[in-house]
C-alpha cells in the first residue's frame, strides 16, 4: 500500500431505513474497497439496493463477537475499521437488513501449503505425494465448516446470506518472488481441478450454513484460476479510499482489484440476490 | 555325601509359567509380563504398522509414546483430524486400508517390492465415480477419473516400498481367514465386491476360507520378500482379538471366530518362535483370555473398549521395558528421514477413530 490516511469519526450514527427496496449488509477484508470503490460509482445502477459496507483487513476483520443480538468489534482498532467502512456505525444489527454478503475471506492461496507436499498430476514423481480431487475438495469444507462469521451470523439471523470468495491472483504472481503462489505453476486441467475443488468444496462446506457460494464471475477469469491482469491495475486500499484520498496498492499486487472488478462483481451478484430475496418475500419466508 | 539331585524343570520357571500365579492369584489387570519381546525397540527406531483394524491402536499407542512410526503417505496439513481418518491417512504407514489377511499382505508386498503389476479392474460408484477394488473405502466418494486411481495407487506403492525398506520394526496384525477371490486374476479382494462397492458376481467372485497352510506360506512368503528389500528389518505379529463381524463360511459366527482366530493364532506363533527375526505379541490373548472374562468387549461383545485396548498397550510397552529399561525419549525429528512424519495430532481414544471397514458386513445381517 503506498499511503493509508485515517480520520477519527467519532460520533456512531444509527441506521435509518431509506427509501430503497432492500438493504445488504456486505462484510469483508481488504478486498472490499474494489467493490466500494465500484459501489459510490455506480450505486444509481442499483436504484432499489442500498449496501452498508463493513470492513476489516487481515485478521481484524477475526475480533467480533456477538452482543444482544448485534456483532459487535472487539477490539478498539476494528470498531474503528467498521465504523469507517459503515460510515459511524459501530454494531452489526441483522434485523436491519434484508441479506448477508460476505465477501473476499476466503482465497484459493489456502492450497498453498498443500501442493508444497502434495499433487494432483497424474504421474508421481519426486517428493510429492499425491493428492485426489476429492481430498483437495475436503480441505475447502474444513477450512469453511468452523469459519466464526458464519457461525456468528448464524446465530444472530435467518436472512439470507451469500459468500463471495476474494479474487484470484492476477498471472503475474507467478512472476514474482512470493513462493505461496508457486502451486499455481500447473497445467490448465490441473487448473480446472483446482478450481472444480474450490467451488465445489466452498458450496458444501456452506450448505451447513445455509449460504449461497457465489464464485467470481466468468467474465474476469483467465485459465480457471488467474483474474484477467487489467484488473490489478489501479487498485485502492480500503481505507484511503475512504478518506477521499485514494491509496493505489502497490503495481506488484497480484490480489487486490480495481474499481471495474468490484463493479462486475456487483453486476453478477446483486441481480441475483435481489431476485433471490424478492422471490423468498413473495413466497412469505 | 549328600547325593546331588537335580531340580525338576518346573522347579526353576518364574511364576509367569505357573497358572495360579500367574493368573489365578491375581485380578485380570493385575496381569503383567505376559509377553518377553525378542527385541530392544528405542524411540529413534522406525515402525511401520498395518493389519486389520485393531492394528490401528498399535500405530496410535506408538504415536502417543514417541515412538518413531512411520508415516510415509501422510495427509496434507491442512486437512482436519476428522478428515484424515476419512481418507484413510494416518490409520496405517500407507494408504491400504485394512489389510486383514495374509494373502492380501502378499499381494501388497509384491506388487509394492516385487513390482509385480497389479490387476487392473476399476469398480465405477453409483454418481459414476472410480473405486479402487484393493482400497474400496480409502476416497469416500470415489475418485474423479481413472487415471487419478491410478495415481494415488502408484503413491500407496510407493509409500510401501518406503515404509518396509527403510524401517527397523514391521508391525503386522492378522485380522481374518476369510476373504473373496477373483477367480480368473486369483487375487484377493479386502472386501467382499457388493458390500462396500462394486457388484458381486457369482461365476467370478469365490469365497475361500484360508487354511493354516495358506497362511503360513502366504506370511512367510511376504516376511521373504520384505526381508530381500530390507534385511535389517524386524517383524512384530500379532492377532485381532476382534470377532468376525459375520462369516460366510455356512458356519455359526462363533465357530467361524473360533476357527479364525486360532488358526492366525497358531500360525503367528509358530513363525515366531521358529525365527529370530519375527515375534509375536499377545494381544489376542489379553481380550479373548477367559481370565479376563470378556471385560473388554462393549455390548456388541465385538467392540473392544478403550480400557481394553489400553490395557494391550501399556502390556505391550510394560513388557519392552522390563528388558530394555525405560528409555529416554529421542528427539524424533534429529532421526527421522525426509519422508518419516511424526502424526502431532495424535488420534484420540474413540472408537469412532478406528477406520473398519469389514463392520459395513454388520448391515447386511440387519434384514
Amino acid at each position: 500500500m503506498k499511503t493509508i490516511l485515517f480520520a477519527k469519526k467519532s460520533c456512531c450514527r444509527s441506521l435509518a431505513r431509506s427509501k430503497t427496496e432492500m438493504r445488504l449488509v456486505v462484510i469483508g477484508n481488504s478486498h472490499l474497497a474494489a467493490l466500494k470503490q465500484a459501489w459510490d460509482q455506480y450505486k444509481n445502477n442499483f436504484s432499489d439496493i442500498e449496501l452498508i459496507f463493513f470492513g476489516a483487513p487481515g485478521k481484524s476483520l477475526s475480533f467480533v463477537e456477538i452482543q444482544n443480538g448485534c456483532l459487535i468489534s472487539k477490539s478498539d482498532k476494528t470498531a474503528e475499521y467498521f465504523r469507517f467502512t459503515s460510515g459511524g456505525l459501530d454494531k452489526i444489527d441483522c434485523a436491519e437488513f434484508d441479506g448477508v454478503l460476505f465477501y473476499g475471506k476466503l482465497n484459493i492461496r489456502l492450497f498453498a501449503t498443500t501442493f508444497k507436499t502434495h499433487t494432483l498430476g497424474h504421474s508421481v514423481n519426486g517428493n510429492r505425494l499425491h493428492i485426489s480431487t476429492g481430498c483437495l475438495t475436503q480441505i475447502v469444507v474444513d477450512r469453511l465448516k468452523e469459519f466464526k462469521w458464519l457461525l456468528m451470523l448464524r446465530e444472530v439471523t435467518d436472512l439470507p446470506i451469500y459468500f463471495v470468495p476474494a479474487p484470484y491472483p492476477s498471472r503475474s504472481c507467478l512472476n514474482g518472488q512470493d513462493s505461496e503462489w508457486e502451486f499455481l505453476k500447473m497445467n490448465s486441467d490441473m487448473l480446472k481441478m483446482v478450481s472444480d475443488s474450490f467451488i465445489n468444496g466452498s458450496k458444501l462446506a456452506l450448505r451447513k450454513f445455509n449460504t449461497t457460494f457465489l464464485p467470481q464471475p466468468q467474465e474476469t477469469i483467465e485459465d480457471f484460476l488467474f483474474t484477467q491482469a487489467h484488473f490489478t491495475k489501479d487498485s485502492v486500499g480500503l481505507f484511503g479510499l475512504l478518506q477521499d484520498s485514494i491509496s493505489l496498492h502497490e503495481d506488484t499486487d497480484v490480489t487486490h482489484m480495481n474499481m471495474k472488478y468490484g463493479l462486475s462483481i456487483l453486476a453478477s451478484v446483486l441481480p441475483r440476490i435481489e431476485s433471490e430475496i424478492h422471490k423468498n418475500r413473495t413466497a412469505g419466508y | 555325601m549328600i547325593p546331588f539331585k537335580h531340580m525338576n524343570p518346573y522347579e526353576a520357571l518364574p511364576d509367569e509359567a505357573f497358572w495360579r500365579k500367574a493368573i489365578a492369584g491375581k485380578q485380570p489387570m493385575q496381569v503383567t509380563n505376559i509377553w518377553k519381546p525378542k527385541f530392544r525397540v528405542g524411540y529413534h527406531h522406525r515402525i511401520a504398522t498395518a493389519g486389520s483394524c485393531f492394528a490401528q491402536h498399535i500405530s496410535k499407542a506408538l504415536i502417543d509414546r514417541g515412538y518413531n512410526w512411520v508415516d510415509a503417505e501422510p495427509a496434507p496439513e491442512e486437512l482436519s483430524h476428522d478428515s484424515k481418518l476419512l481418507f484413510n491417512y494416518g490409520v496405517f504407514s500407507f494408504r491400504t486400508g485394512n489389510i486383514y489377511t495374509a494373502a492380501l499382505l502378499k499381494q501388497w508386498v509384491k506388487w509394492a517390492l516385487e513390482r509385480e503389476p497389479m490387476p487392473d479392474e476399476v469398480w465405477k460408484s453409483d454418481i459414476g465415480r472410480f473405486i479402487d477394488p484393493f482400497r474400496p473405502s480409502i476416497e469416500p466418494s470415489g475418485f474423479y477419473s481413472l487415471e487419478e486411481l491410478q495415481a494415488s495407487r502408484e503413491c500407496t506403492l510407493r509409500a510401501i516400498r518406503e515404509a518396509l525398506t527403510t524401517s527397523k520394526y514391521f508391525f503386522f496384525t492378522l485380522g481374518l481367514t476369510e476373504a473373496w477371490i477373483n477367480r480368473k486374476g486369483k487375487y484377493v479382494y479386502p472386501m467382499c465386491p457388493g458390500t462396500i462397492a462394486g457388484e458381486f458376481l457369482p461365476e467370478l467372485h469365490q469365497f475361500k476360507n484360508f487354511t493354516y497352510r495358506d497362511i503360513r506360506r502366504d506370511i512367510m512368503q511376504s516376511l521373504e520378500i520384505i526381508k530381500l528389500a530390507n534385511p535389517k528389518i524386524k517383524f512384530m505379529l500379532t492377532v485381532s482379538p476382534v470377532p468376525l463381524t459375520a462369516t460366510a463360511d455356512h458356519k455359526h459366527v462363533l465357530v467361524a471366530t473360533t476357527y479364525s482366530k486360532s488358526v492366525l493364532r497358531a500360525v503367528a506363533g509358530e513363525i515366531a518362535d521358529e525365527s529370530a527375526d519375527v515375534d509375536y505379541f499377545p494381544s489376542y490373548e489379553l481380550i479373548t483370555g477367559f481370565p479376563f472374562r470378556g471385560m473388554f468387549f462393549k455390548e456388541n461383545m465385538r467392540s473392544i473398549t478403550a480400557e481394553g485396548v489400553n490395557f494391550v498397550m501399556n502390556s505391550f510397552f510394560s513388557c519392552l521395558e522390563s528388558i530394555q529399561g525405560k528409555r529416554k525419549r529421542k528427539n524424533i525429528a534429529d532421526a527421522s528421514s525426509v519422508t518419516v512424519r511424526n502424526v502431532a495430532e495424535t488420534l484420540s481414544d474413540n472408537e469412532d477413530d478406528i477406520v473398519c471397514e469389514e463392520e459395513l458386513l454388520s448391515v447386511f445381517g440387519q434384514k
